[in-house]
């Protein structure tokens, strides 16, 4: 992916002139309190919510764009991870549900397993492919939601709350899972420690306007922004910070 | 919060267990049709019928207990639906008592339909049972949609299978945040809350069907579900079949003569 510039109002004015850029490998935090829009600027990526119509608003996702004829083309680049896993994981068995988007991509069987099988080990969860989804716990449910993702090869992995109702372990899990896949990645998140540890740069948003892009660890070590934008630098920064000095 | 719903399948490892689920509902459905054809008078046929289900039983290690006890629960229905059989048929009056003035009498016709459906009834159900507790339920999905039973259908009875523990949890967790917010009285005011429960709960399942269509469609869905070839009928599944095959017909010869 080169550039992904992104502009548009939305009828309910949930977000408003946004534009930005992502460039290749990179990890970009989007952050925000509830409510201020970052999950329906997620759901414009893949064009959820919507399809530019003329060329206005303009979304370009790896020199592709989205327009209703390259849809296809950018879903296949576009890898959505829900906040609800059980939104994300809708069919009855495991196996089944991480096939999905390969199998919809056109690949052949032997493929298909070998990319569900891929997918399942970076995940740690390699035993699973026959279990039924509603039968596993929330937070194997948020490694398999990442795993039908990793199984489609997406240039740009998109991530709404991925650490959301997790415990500790849990959510060191999926940063750890996360660090690890070399992918464009857009995490939306309001837990900033998550932000600060996997992302470069952080975009702050608030009431649908970006408030502040820029470098993770400034926008979010800025104490007086954060607490603007119903936000908090955690506190493990803010110590460790006076440690240091 | 969450609250499991059991299904029943037992995950056990046997020669029953590891049969292509279209063997097993192939088998069923025979099963099913040979005992709801079979005479009611046919005595031994329903015993051999229940010692192939008996034996079944044995060879899937499931416990023979569990899976009478699952059984038996359908007894209530059946009774419910055929207990005036023995008194509304026409036919010889064997047992006859007043209920005020009025006469009511047990005909022997009537006994042997009571007979009928609940023998009927016991021995699908319990042919079903065996079946649902070595399959597991996206197996099922796969050798229904393989035996070309209607798209739509099977979509409809994976995603209600899928969603159901969800739904009930959604259900579970308003049901305890009313309750621990109500503190008995006002029996009527209560109903019209049940009626907003339901409100809810219609509102949530709306926008949750939304959420996924758009999980779906993330995914490159197109308005098929498509999976991919996962079973391979062998040996052992043809072995079953005939025997299964050889056992009813044996049955059924063995009648005649």
């Amino acid at each position: 992916m080169q550039n992904l510039s992104f502009k548009y109002p939305d009828g309910k004015n949930a977000l408003e002139n946004i534009s930005l850029e992502v460039y290749q490998r990179e990890s970009v935090a989007i952050i925000g309190p509830n409510g201020a829009g970052k999950s329906t600027l997620l759901l414009h990526l893949n064009g959820s919510l919507g399809i530019p119509e003329n060329g206005k608003p303009k979304i370009k996702i790896a020199e592709i764009n989205l327009t209703r004829k390259n849809l296809k083309e950018i879903r296949k680049n576009v890898g959505v991870v829900f906040q609800n896993p059980d939104d994300q994981l809708f069919m009855p068995s495991v196996f089944d549900d991480v096939a999905f988007g390969p199998i919809n991509l056109g690949y052949p069987d032997s493929i298909v397993r070998e990319k569900v099988a891929k997918a399942l080990e970076e995940v740690g969860l390699a035993q699973f492919e026959r279990r039924a989804s509603y039968h596993l716990s929330y937070g194997e449910k948020k490694l398999i939601s990442i795993a039908t993702i990793i199984s489609m090869d997406p240039k740009l992995v998109v991530l709404d709350e991925p650490t959301s109702g997790l415990d500790p372990r849990g959510k060191r899990r999926i940063m750890q899972i996360l660090k690890k896949m070399v992918v464009t990645k857009i995490i939306a998140t309001h837990d900033l420690e998550v932000a600060y540890e996997l992302c470069n740069r952080a975009i702050l948003i608030n009431n649908g306007v970006i408030v502040a892009i820029g470098d993770a660890e400034d926008i979010i070590e800025n104490e007086q922004l954060m607490l603007e934008n119903g936000l908090e630098t955690p506190l493990s920064i803010v110590l460790s910070r006076k440690v240091t000095w | 919060m969450n609250i499991t719903i059991s299904d029943s399948y037992e995950d056990k490892n046997s020669i029953i267990h590891r049969l292509d689920p279209r063997t097993k509902i192939i088998c069923l459905i025979l099963f099913i049709f040979v005992v709801a054809l079979t005479p009611p008078l046919r005595f031994l046929e329903f015993c051999a019928y229940a010692v192939l289900l008996i034996s079944l039983t044995l060879i899937s290690k499931l416990s023979l207990l569990k899976t009478t006890k699952k059984a038996l629960a359908i007894i209530p229905f059946v009774l419910l639906v055929a207990i005036f059989l023995p008194f509304l048929k026409e036919g010889n009056v064997i047992y006859s008592f007043n209920v005020y003035s009025l006469k009511v009498s047990v005909t022997d016709a009537g006994l042997i339909a009571l007979w009928n459906s609940f023998i009927k009834s016991l021995l699908s159900i319990t042919s079903m049972i065996i079946l649902t507790s070595t399959t597991s339920f996206p197996e099922i999905m796969h050798g229904l949609q393989k035996l070309r039973a209607p798209k739509i259908i099977v979509m409809l009875i994976s995603f209600m299978y899928r969603y159901i523990f969800v739904l009930v949890n959604e259900v579970q967790a308003l049901q305890i945040s009313w309750h621990s917010r109500y503190f008995g009285k006002k029996f009527l005011r209560q109903i019209s809350i049940t009626g907003t429960i339901l409100g809810s709960l219609f509102i949530r399942t709306y926008e949750k069907s939304e959420r996924i269509f758009l999980a779906m469609s993330s995914r490159g869905y197109e308005g098929e579900i498509k999976t991919i070839e996962q079973l391979r009928p062998g040996v052992p599944d043809a072995i079953f079949s005939s025997c299964f095959i050889i056992f009813i017909s044996l049955v059924k010869v063995l009648n005649f003569i």
